[in-house]
């Protein structure tokens, strides 16, 4: 086209030259020279250009026409295309190319458009079906949010009161070592009583035997105590005998008369020594009853201190035994107080280990509170999002709509 | 002077002529006997003889004395009774002031069932 454009031009350029030459040796006035030449310019510029527009637009026409047909909608109409090599037939062929196309992509895109259609639809309803997901999605994460954010007060108060226990587990392990030293200390104290205890009841034990041994001796002076009264008592009876006999001296002697004056005065003088005697006899005899008295006081008296020992010794030895007893008693208790003192270290340990865990947990919880209140805000915002996507499917179905509608004003067949 | 056999009771001296004894003996052992009279302490045996055991307190309204009991044997014709003295017996010559017991008046007091306070 340009080789054409080339030669027009140069043809014309030729003619303007060829006119500008001949026209002045032919016309010698200047005016109507000019006139001439403007003339001949005009009119050849005007055949050149009409010759060249309509060797150009006809070929042009016929792209117009098909790019009218075309835009009608048909582009089943074949394009007019030319074997010329020029910038017009190759501009048909780049438009029949380019209608062939355009028929393509028409045809792919009504194709598209009805898949668009088919899927929107399915989107639509899967958008709608995912909405509803969401939305339930939505409300179970605000469910879930309620739920752990009560789980996360709950856990915060179990951890509370957790954190009560471990402290009442520490007074109580604080108690046992109390009660374990405490239990120590009773122990040796039981010891050192039971112990006491021991020795008391050997030096009662002594002490008995020492006033058994007295007690006897006591029984033994009683005894010739009594031995003695028992004389005493014969002599006092020889000596009673004896005043009577006397006595019965005197009365026969009485009777006898004058001539047992004598005998008379020899029984006087026995009955005084009699009387003599059974005055000494019951100064013995008091004296006898005296010691009597004394060691029966002194007996009984022993007796007494025996019995006392003897009671102190059982008191001593039950002492002793209860001593024996709370012993073993406080050294069971002092084994279980370090049980229970090693027991409440382990549970107070645990509680501890529990309370940090639970404060653990409660953070999670926490964290899982704030998480789910954000994931319940995202499927909020999801659904949003997918209300938005479900307007932007119904937008796309509807621009598929529109697009098959444009489509469709196209006829491919 | 007159010898007596002396004891002291609780609110006095009493005494019996040595005459009017026969004897005296430790108290030993006497049978009550059911019924007897007042101031019959019971039965006794002397020498193989039962003797009649009087209640000398009893019968002169007194109290027993300090001293052993004895039984003092009456002469005849009371052999057959003796006095039962809760009191120290001894020998003395007639003390002045003392309560000589005449047999007779204690027999009577017997009889009669009174008791027989004699006069000092």
């Amino acid at each position: 086209m340009q080789k054409k454009l080339a030669a027009w031009f140069l043809t014309v350029a030729m003619l303007y030259t060829i006119v500008g030459v001949a026209v002045p040796r032919l016309q010698a006035d200047p005016f109507w020279s000019t006139v001439l030449i403007v003339s001949s310019d005009v009119v050849i510029g005007l055949g050149a250009a009409w010759l060249v527009s309509h060797v150009l637009t006809r070929r042009l026409r016929d792209l117009a026409a098909s790019a009218t047909v075309i835009s009608r909608g048909d582009l089943t109409r074949p394009v007019v295309q030319s074997e010329a090599r020029d910038e017009a037939a190759e501009l048909a062929r780049s438009f029949a190319t380019m209608v062939e196309s355009l028929l393509n992509v028409v045809v792919e895109v009504r194709s598209t458009s009805s898949r668009i259609h088919e899927s929107a639809l399915a989107l639509s309803a899967t958008s709608e079906e995912m909405n509803a997901a969401t939305e339930e999605i939505a409300a179970a994460a605000q469910a879930i949010a309620l739920g752990a954010e009560r789980q996360a007060e709950q856990v915060s108060e179990t951890s509370a009161i957790t954190r009560d226990l471990t402290r009442s587990v520490e007074d109580v392990a604080s108690s046992a070592r109390e009660v374990h030293g405490a239990a120590r200390e009773a122990t040796q104290r039981a010891a050192a009583g039971a112990e006491d205890a021991r020795r008391a009841a050997d030096g009662i034990g002594a002490l008995a035997d020492t006033i058994a041994s007295a007690a006897a001796a006591v029984e033994g002076f009683r005894l010739k105590s009594e031995e003695i009264g028992k004389i005493v008592a014969f002599i006092r009876s020889l000596s009673q005998q004896t005043h009577l006999l006397a006595i019965n001296a005197a009365i026969e002697s009485a009777r006898a008369g004058e001539e047992a004056r004598g005998f008379g005065v020899v029984a006087e003088e026995v009955r005084r020594i009699a009387d003599d005697v059974s005055g000494f006899a019951q100064q013995i005899s008091s004296l006898s009853d005296e010691i009597h008295q004394g060691s029966n006081e002194v007996a009984a008296g022993i007796r007494r201190s025996v019995g006392a020992a003897d009671a102190a010794r059982d008191l001593v030895e039950r002492a002793s035994g209860s001593f024996e007893g709370i012993l073993s008693s406080i050294r069971g208790t002092e084994t279980r107080s370090a049980e229970i003192s090693r027991l409440t270290e382990t549970q107070r340990g645990a509680a501890e280990h529990v309370a940090r865990s639970l404060e653990q947990i409660s953070r999670i919880a926490e964290q899982n509170a704030t998480g789910t209140e954000e994931t319940s805000s995202a499927t909020v915002e999801q659904t949003a999002s997918m209300q938005e996507m479900a307007a932007s499917v119904h937008a796309l179905a509807r621009t598929s709509d529109h697009l098959k509608e444009l489509i469709s004003l196209f006829k491919v067949g | 002077m007159e010898r007596r056999l002396v004891f002291s009771l609780a609110s006095g001296s009493y005494g019996l002529r040595l005459e009017a004894i026969s004897g005296v003996a430790e108290l030993s052992s006497f049978r009550p006997v059911p019924g007897a009279p007042r101031g019959v302490l019971g039965l006794t045996e002397w020498g193989g003889r039962p003797l009649t055991v009087l209640d000398l307190p009893g019968l002169i309204d007194e109290q027993p004395g300090k001293g052993d009991p004895s039984l003092v044997r009456l002469a005849a014709p009371f052999d057959h009774l003796a006095l039962y003295v809760p009191a120290s017996l001894r020998v003395e010559e007639a003390p002045p002031g003392g309560t000589l017991l005449e047999p007779t008046e204690l027999v009577e007091a017997v009889a009669t069932g009174r008791t027989r306070v004699p006069a000092p």
